[in-house]
């Protein structure tokens, strides 16, 4: 399946991922509204890493055999047939027993809600947001297939 | 007499795990679980979200009401198996029915340890690991208008009780043997973190303190007070037993079986009679960390012991990669998560501590590798980078230890290993 | 001390538009923005923006304008803000005032006053779409004459380059422009089938995969040249002088000589990288001879030897002792030209328009009959392609282009160059920076500003009726002056319009 990849070599930091994915996960998709009016304020479902000169954005991989899926108690994490791995929000129970799990640290604590917050891979979208607006192609939407090239450019 | 390619006894996560496990290889073969409770699976974790009225029985299934029909499983419940004789591949019920089995997974889970405590059959007195045991506890709660309630045991289970019956009204007191609480979950300055939670919000805590006795309520056969080994008495209108879970492995042992503590198995779940493999609370499958197989009873690691259990029985050779005690746990909104030897068993641990206000984190190294963690309050945010620290052997240097231990994210990792994340090379 | 100097840009944040995201903090390499968690709310200091326009661009919810502050002292026309802050800056430290890129005084831009012609009637213009139509450009000495026998060229020719447009990448050395900024203009230089200058600053082991592409420079400070550093690429240039700075050398300090830099130039980690103003070994037209005989021999005669100088007053008569020294190229870089940093009083005040140095050293080699001994190359503020085509038209084989190349992947002319902290990566020596530039992205824009250009070429060939850029060389009845005083119709060899 498609995913989202992260091009360090190129990746600035600039977090424009993490602004439009927040928007994105609004309930109004309007940056202003989304940051300044949405109580609680959306979550963006990726983090944007830094330290020097490395940077990189990174959001979940989607797992072939997820183990939060695995070790979510309630069934509220899913692997649908298209492989996107997905939280059902009114099944959650925020025990975070996925957080303990998942080995890339993608889901985050929505503590408004008491919900785990993931990457959703943007249903609907034929690109995700972040990959969509990164403005240094930092972000691939790519098969793990099609990854060769990433590492040809320095 | 009916034959199933696939028979499941026991019908929580593992079963569940091993069923979606044989239907990934498997579309076709006949498969049937037999369950002894009356419902689909469900989130046993989540039992006291029932007490609380905060979701209904349905609302705890553990997974959609299609699945059973789109696994095409056959649920034979509310049934109990009452032999195995893996030489006729057969499982005999308590109805009398037999089921043939090509094979045959025993996932029958654990049960509630009753320890020597006078009384402990007294009415009154509940366990709280099933939708059944919590509404017993409910009903009794609401015909005797219960006020006061002692939690005997100050474990997960326990503790899970205590905040429950605390948040529908009741005055709660936790009995726990140990001189602290969780001790099997938590290291000691994140179990009096949990303490200190439970004391603020009312309850006492008898740590270090047995219970010897449930006693009546004058004239009454249910229980009215908790005498304890010191002298004490505890008034009360219930108890919860929550004292552990043992395997449940009678069947198995009754069979002929391998059993030590739980059910012997392989790395591929397979027991030691032929086709008969075993998942979950009753099997001993391998601790990567400790390097032995033992019973872990934690609903992850049964998922996986079904999971790969349920491949191999399809015929799609696995071996089972290994799991570790790990426990995420929330009270009163405070998340705390444990994961391997966060308690170094001997000398030559090197731990390291970071905190802070509502923040609290301990790493436990063995020279180069991370095996075991604790994490209180905002510590646990991707506190699974660590987990994989620990699952990969990733060998930290000096920078990566103190990186690690300051931020769980990938910067945190050497080059190589956030290479292999970032592509998603687990 | 207190500093006398007002902040050139003012910031302009539409506070209902702005997020609090944070964009603009990241993004600007000089700390302009910064948020302040108490007052949730970003601010501004002034006094620290370029006027480089990175935040305005990344701003998600285009909630910035920076515009010219709009502070003003008493309007004076000797004593304009300019000279004011110039001086203030230079009272603070009592240094060289110091700036990038070319020169931004209005002298008269020659460009701007020649016009071009086209088909009507007489001769039919021709379409680009529907017929063919050459860029080819072949730079190097051209016999006096060819010896062809039963079809084929007896003998062998001077070496040839051959470029598919007469557009080339001017020299930017390592250090200079960021490695990603190098590499993309190499890439797009190979992809398009023309030519990249490496600068004086050495060459990249990882670049020189585009050798076929790359023009080495042998400068004054010899860096990073060994014999395969000459023999990988596809022409050397020996560099003299530059358009923004003649006359002076370079100082790179030892704090930018990092360890890649110092592997590139072939100094010691740290030292202070001295480009002199002169060559000392040439102080003569034999001098410089015996330089460029030195790189041919050393390239086995089979690579052009380039000689680079800044226009200025005598440039004719110098080019002719260039073309008889043997170079085989003659590169004029006129006072626009740009620069990576240089003093400003001496971008702005020394050397001479291109366009009339071009056009008296083609009139010069021309009236010399060595015009055909040397291709002739022109750098130093091309803007566009009918800046590009006039130039040829003037004499010119082919330009180089450096700020476009520039402009292309980002670049807003700040002049902030110099400071290595370029935030849309290009100049910058941070590689926290660098990183901005993708250098897949930037060699397609670079490749796609040489198609654009190269197209408008074509069609405005199209329209002159002629079907080969060699067919304009030096034609200049196809240009006419306007606005221009008989003596710079007389210089560039031009007829006035109406003529």
């Amino acid at each position: 399946m498609k995913r989202v990849y992260a091009r360090e070599e190129v990746c600035m930091a600039c977090t424009l991922c993490e602004v439009h994915c927040l928007v994105q996960h609004s309930r109004s998709r309007d940056l202003v509204k989304a940051f300044k009016r949405e109580r609680p304020r959306p979550l963006k479902r990726l983090r944007v890493e830094e330290r020097g000169p490395l940077s990189f954005a990174f959001q979940c991989r989607h797992c072939p055999e997820p183990d939060c899926v695995y070790a979510c108690v309630t069934g509220a994490l899913t692997k649908g047939e298209d492989g996107v791995v997905l939280v059902q929000e009114d099944k959650c129970i925020g025990c975070w027993t996925c957080i303990m799990a998942c080995p890339y640290g993608s889901i985050e604590r929505d503590l408004a809600q008491g919900v785990a917050s993931k990457c959703d891979l943007c249903p609907g979208e034929e690109i995700p947001a972040c990959v969509k607006n990164c403005p240094n192609d930092a972000l691939v939407f790519a098969e793990e297939g099609e990854l060769a090239w990433l590492s040809t450019t320095t | 007499m009916a034959f199933y390619d696939y028979l499941i006894v026991g019908n929580s996560v593992a079963a569940v795990g091993a069923v979606e496990a044989i239907r990934e290889v498997d579309r076709s073969g006949s498969l049937a679980i037999v369950g002894e409770e009356p419902h689909p699976a469900y989130s046993r974790p989540a039992i006291s979200y029932l007490l609380t009225g905060e979701k209904t029985p349905e609302q705890l299934a553990y997974r959609d009401p299609d699945f059973y029909r789109r696994m095409a499983v056959e649920l034979l419940a509310p049934r109990r198996a009452a032999a195995v004789d893996p030489a006729r591949r057969r499982v005999t019920l308590e109805d009398g029915a037999c089921l043939d089995y090509g094979k045959l997974l025993l996932a029958t889970g654990g049960r509630r340890v009753t320890p020597p405590i006078a009384g402990a059959d007294r009415p009154g007195v509940f366990g709280f690991i099933s939708i059944a045991d919590v509404a017993a506890l409910k009903e009794h709660i609401e015909r005797h208008q219960a006020r006061r309630a002692v939690v005997v045991g100050g474990g997960l289970i326990g503790l899970q009780a205590a905040e429950a019956l605390l948040r529908i009204g009741l005055t709660v007191t936790v009995v726990e043997l140990m001189d602290r609480l969780l001790a099997l979950n938590l290291d000691r300055r994140a179990s009096a973190t949990v303490e200190e939670l439970f004391r603020s919000h009312g309850v006492e805590l008898f740590l270090g303190a047995a219970a010897k006795e449930f006693r009546p309520r004058p004239g009454e056969e249910r229980v009215g007070a908790v005498a304890l080994a010191g002298g004490e008495e505890l008034p009360c209108d219930l108890v919860v037993l929550a004292a552990g879970v043992a395997p449940r492995a009678e069947l198995a042992r009754e069979a002929g079986i391998r059993v030590v503590k739980g059910i012997a198995v392989d790395q591929h779940l397979a027991t030691s009679a032929p086709d008969v493999y075993a998942a979950g609370d009753v099997a001993e499958a391998y601790d990567f960390l400790e390097e032995r197989a033992r019973p872990i009873p934690i609903w992850p690691n049964a998922y996986h012991e079904g999971r790969t259990a349920g491949l191999n029985m399809a015929g799609r050779e696995r071996s089972y990669r290994g799991e570790t005690a790990m426990n995420a746990l929330h009270f009163f909104g405070t998340p705390a998560i444990s994961v391997g030897q966060y308690d170094p068993p001997q000398e030559g641990y090197e731990v390291r501590e970071l905190a802070g206000e509502g923040f609290y984190r301990r790493l436990v190294f063995k020279g180069e590798v991370l095996v075991g963690l604790v994490c209180v309050g905002d510590a646990v945010d991707r506190c699974g980078v660590a987990t994989g620290c620990i699952r990969d052997r990733i060998p930290l240097s000096e920078e990566f230890k103190e990186k690690l231990l300051a931020d769980f994210r990938f910067l945190s990792l050497p080059e190589e290993w956030r290479r292999r994340r970032i592509r998603g090379e687990a | 001390m207190k500093s006398y100097v007002l902040p050139e840009f003012w910031v302009d944040r539409d506070d209902y538009r702005c997020i609090r995201c944070g964009v603009c903090v990241n993004q600007c390499s000089y700390d302009t923005h910064y948020y302040d968690p108490e007052d949730d709310v970003v601010r501004a200091r002034e006094e620290r923006c370029t006027g480089c326009q990175r935040c305005a661009v990344f701003c998600p919810t285009n909630a910035l304008t920076i515009r010219t502050h709009p502070y003003e002292y008493r309007p004076n026309a000797n004593w304009r803000k300019e000279n004011i802050r110039d001086l203030n800056r230079q009272a603070d430290t009592g240094g060289v005032v110091l700036t990038g890129m070319g020169n931004d005084k209005p002298l008269r831009i020659y460009w701007d006053h020649l016009v071009l012609n086209a088909s009507q009637v007489t001769n039919p213009s021709i379409d680009p779409l529907r017929e063919p139509m050459e860029l080819d450009t072949f730079l190097g000495a051209k016999p006096d004459q060819v010896d062809v026998t039963c079809g084929r060229v007896q003998g062998s020719l001077p070496p040839q380059i051959h470029l598919s447009t007469p557009i080339m990448f001017s020299a930017m050395s390592y250090g200079a422009v960021s490695y990603q900024a190098q590499l993309s203009m190499m890439r797009a230089a190979g992809e398009y089938g023309t030519l990249a200058n490496t600068g004086e600053g050495g060459w990249r082991r990882e670049l020189r995969v585009y050798g076929a592409s790359t023009i080495v420079q042998v400068a004054s400070g010899r860096f990073g040249v060994d014999r395969s550093y000459l023999n990988e690429a596809a022409m050397v240039e020996i560099k003299i002088g530059q358009g923004a700075k003649p006359g002076i050398g370079g100082h790179l300090p030892g704090e930018k000589v990092t360890p890649p830099v110092a592997e590139t130039r072939m100094i010691p980690v740290g030292t202070d990288a001295l480009s002199p103003a002169p060559q000392h070994d040439i102080y003569s037209i034999e001098d410089l001879s015996m330089l460029i005989y030195a790189l041919k021999e050393a390239t086995h005669y089979e690579k052009p030897v380039a000689v680079k100088i800044s226009a200025v007053h005598n440039a004719a008569a110098i080019a002719s002792g260039i073309v008889r020294a043997g170079a085989d190229v003659v590169v004029l870089d006129g006072i626009r030209g740009g620069t990576g940093a240089a003093p400003k009083i001496i971008r702005d005040n020394v050397g001479i328009p291109i366009e009339l140095a071009l056009a008296a050293v083609d009139q010069r080699l021309r009236e010399e009959g060595i015009r055909s001994r040397a291709s002739v190359v022109v750098a130093g503020g091309f803007r566009n392609s009918g800046d590009v085509i006039k130039a040829i038209a003037l004499g010119a084989d082919a330009v180089y282009i450096g700020t476009p190349a520039l402009v292309a992947i980002g670049c807003t002319v700040c002049q902030k160059c110099y400071t290595g902290k370029c935030p849309w990566g290009i100049t910058a020596a941070d590689p926290r920076l660098g990183k901005r530039i993708n250098p897949d992205i930037a060699t397609q824009r670079l490749v796609n500003l040489l198609r654009g250009w190269s197209f408008e070429i074509k069609e405005m060939l199209g329209g002159m009726g002629i079907n080969a850029i060699e067919s304009l060389r030096g034609n200049r009845l196809h240009l006419r002056g306007v606005g221009l005083a008989e003596w710079e119709l007389e210089v560039l060899g031009v007829k006035g319009a109406g003529r």
